[in-house]
């Protein structure tokens, strides 16, 4: 179970996340939506310790975020995948997936490569093993980065806005590989702009409004006008990214 | 001569690289080493070490000693600057997956900053290779004081100087050449073209 509780962060005197709470238990896939700027990927960074944080804890199946050796425990089974991507450019598919696996999780190179593979089939990429990330398209970079994350054989699943720097015909096809990942074991926290796809995979939907965690309920209620949709902040949100 | 060169290049990642991260004092050396003269260096090195720690030093080794700690101050700048190059969001990446600084250093960043690096080492291990010429003050026999030799001995020297030139210039072309063909095996993934399949 990821628990956040109390969570506030400052850049300055700016703060950015006040005072957040929020549980997503094993399993459970979870959408945080929100205005640009409104900390959602700073929050989901906080998670697996790439930003500090002011005030509050975060713990992940009771491990603490802030502790050192915890949080190295945490990230050997939560894993990110980038906004954009973030593959090593000077290794090929194949090494860029099996690289944590290998040196962080000390798993035998053959098993880590089978591993690899098998998630390259999964996404449809098994022909590109060999290929360096720049020699791909955005999308096909991105379901590496998937690979990548779920090479770790992770409980949870960090998601940042993993469509958001590609074309809208790559979308589809990254989404696709998340759709057929959502029936699976892993929880899945994601931040996303992707309102029709939050609503049809998510359990859960959180939506923050500069910094505070305004509404957190089950999906249907979120959409519903006596729940999310009485809320101002909510309402004015969705009927601005309907007109896109 | 030029194995004294390489040496120190070879030796300032390793030594450097790692002091760095531990305080800023190799820096304040370093800063030393790349603002002054190096025929003061040497001077210093050949005749100061033996005052100041009753040490025996041949020619030979202070010529060493100078110029490779003078190679690696540069170096050392060189290495940081290619490492601070390195896109950050792939090390953030790796340390997302839990990486160890020193697995992100040895297999993230390493290999991307030698790239880079690798140019202006070059640069650097020519600039050392005519700086060498110095140390004949100190009485050690490099290149130039053979040219010195040869021309006193023959009175030819519009046959000697031209050669000794030759000489320098043909070793520079080894240094280029070796480091172009270093920076080409490092950077694969930079030449767009099919690989052949690992799997």
């Amino acid at each position: 179970m990821i628990k956040v509780s109390n969570l506030t962060k400052r850049f300055g005197d700016n703060v950015i996340l006040n005072n957040i709470n929020l549980t997503v238990e094993q399993g459970e896939i979870v959408s945080i939506l929100g205005a640009s700027g409104s900390g959602k990927s700073t929050f989901l960074k906080c998670i697996n310790g790439l930003e500090n944080f002011e005030d509050g804890k975060i713990s992940v199946d009771g491990l603490s975020v802030s502790k050192k050796d915890e949080l190295r425990q945490i990230r050997t089974f939560c894993s990110t995948v980038f906004q954009r991507f973030n593959l090593y450019p000077h290794l090929t598919v194949l090494e860029n997936i099996t690289l944590a696996p290998i040196e962080v999780l000390k798993e035998p190179i053959n098993s880590a490569r089978d591993h690899a593979l098998l998630l390259l089939e999964r996404v449809g990429l098994t022909e590109f093993s060999g290929r360096f990330p720049a020699t791909l398209s955005g999308g096909q970079q991105q379901r590496v980065g998937i690979c990548r994350a779920l090479a770790m054989r992770p409980r949870y699943l960090l998601l940042d806005e993993v469509t958001s720097s590609l074309d809208p015909e790559m979308t589809g096809e990254v989404l696709d590989v998340l759709a057929d990942l959502a029936s699976g074991e892993t929880a899945m926290l994601l931040v996303t702009h992707e309102i029709g796809f939050a609503r049809k995979i998510s359990s859960r939907i959180a939506f923050i409004h500069q910094g505070i965690l305004v509404v957190d309920l089950p999906t249907k209620q979120f959409f519903s006008a006596a729940g999310g949709l009485s809320d101002g902040r909510v309402a004015a949100f969705l009927s601005k990214m309907e007109l896109r | 001569m030029s194995i004294g060169i390489a040496s120190g290049l070879l030796l300032a990642p390793f030594r450097y690289f790692k002091v760095k991260l531990v305080g800023s004092l190799i820096y304040g050396a370093a800063e030393f080493f790349r603002n002054s003269p190096v025929l003061v260096q040497l001077f210093l090195v050949y005749f100061g070490v033996p005052m100041f720690f009753q040490l025996e030093l041949s020619p030979f080794f202070a010529a060493i000693l100078t110029l490779s700690m003078n190679t690696a101050a540069f170096s050392l700048i060189i290495f940081v600057s290619a490492m601070e190059a390195i896109d950050r969001e792939q090390i953030l990446a790796a340390e997302s997956f839990g990486l160890r600084r020193r697995q992100i250093l040895q297999k993230i960043i390493g290999p991307q900053a030698m790239i880079i690096a690798i140019p202006m080492l070059v640069g650097i291990a020519i600039n050392q290779l005519q700086v060498t010429s110095l140390i004949s003050v100190i009485g050690f026999i490099d290149i130039t004081k053979v040219g010195e030799i040869l021309n006193q001995r023959t009175l030819k020297p519009f046959i000697v100087w031209p050669l000794i030139g030759l000489t320098y210039f043909a070793l520079a072309q080894l240094i280029s050449y070796l480091g172009a063909w270093l920076g080409k095996r490092l950077s694969h993934h930079l030449q767009y073209r099919s690989v052949v399949e690992t799997a």
